[in-house]
């Protein structure tokens, strides 16, 4: 598996539950992919900070 | 409204009432923003704020803390938000087209053998708490969402920011789940790459 189709995963990965040859396929990626394991964290960072959006605006002065 | 407003604080509780003119209109911008962000019409924001508003006046509770007021005064207007998206899917939608993000912009992280190119590869941003508790990160985190094509970003904010089930999104906007899940991969590597390139990467710079 290269990152690109790694990426796709990754990302289908938060909307459902991936089949069981692709969780592997991608777990193994991931283990010595840097690039990757980083896109995951980011991908999860932007969708906390997304859910998180309303109560910081109302936040005022932060 | 004005007598409303001037009522008397009541100790330690907090409603919509209890707050003074100045904190009232302060998060009524702060809706308006939010709805404006999320359904990219102003008259539409403004009904929904308007709507949500008077839900809450409605509802008269009494809160510990204004933050607890204020979570749920935008759990009413998200609620509303949603409302409208669903209205609109009733009208005919000229605007749910793959607008915007190629495919060739997502291409182009990747070498030909499709790894990351040295500089797109994703890198350790840190402690998410770190960047949330800096004012200057939601400026850009919401520059970057209006960056976003329309469609993008109301399919990103239906299921990130409203946590529609992507099955939902669909179904509401009547597009294919194909369409739709390739458009809401591109919109998070976009805004990935517009964060990382407009805060990340300059914070690094700095430090």
């Amino acid at each position: 598996m290269n990152c690109k189709k790694a990426a796709m995963l990754i990302s289908e990965s938060m909307d459902k539950k991936l089949t069981i040859p692709n969780k592997i396929r991608l777990h193994i990626h991931t283990a010595r992919c840097t690039g990757c394991k980083n896109l995951r964290r980011n991908l999860l960072h932007i969708r906390t900070a997304s859910r998180h959006l309303a109560l910081h605006h109302s936040d005022g002065e932060i | 409204m004005r007598p409303l407003l001037e009522k008397t604080r009541l100790p330690n509780t907090f409603s919509p009432t209890s707050l003074i003119p100045e904190e009232l209109t302060k998060l009524r911008s702060d809706m308006l923003k939010f709805a404006r962000l999320q359904l990219r019409d102003d008259s539409a924001a403004e009904d929904a704020v308007q709507e949500a508003l008077a839900a809450a006046l409605a509802g008269l509770k009494g809160f510990k803390e204004e933050a607890q007021l204020k979570t749920w005064v935008f759990a009413i207007l998200k609620n509303k938000i949603i409302d409208t998206m669903r209205e609109r899917r009733k009208s005919p939608i000229a605007w749910v087209e793959i607008d915007g993000i190629s495919e060739g912009a997502i291409d182009e992280l990747f070498d030909q053998n499709g790894r990351w190119h040295d500089d797109f590869r994703p890198s350790d941003w840190g402690d998410p708490e770190l960047s949330f508790s800096n004012r200057q990160f939601w400026q850009v985190f919401e520059t970057c969402l209006d960056r976003l094509p329309e469609s993008s970003a109301r399919i990103f904010m239906m299921r990130e920011m409203l946590g529609f089930e992507t099955d939902e999104i669909c179904t509401e906007l009547n597009i294919s789940s194909a369409n739709c899940w390739v458009i809401l991969h591109r919109a998070r590597m976009s805004l990935r790459l517009c964060l990382n390139e407009r805060w990340f990467m300059r914070k690094g710079q700095q430090s």
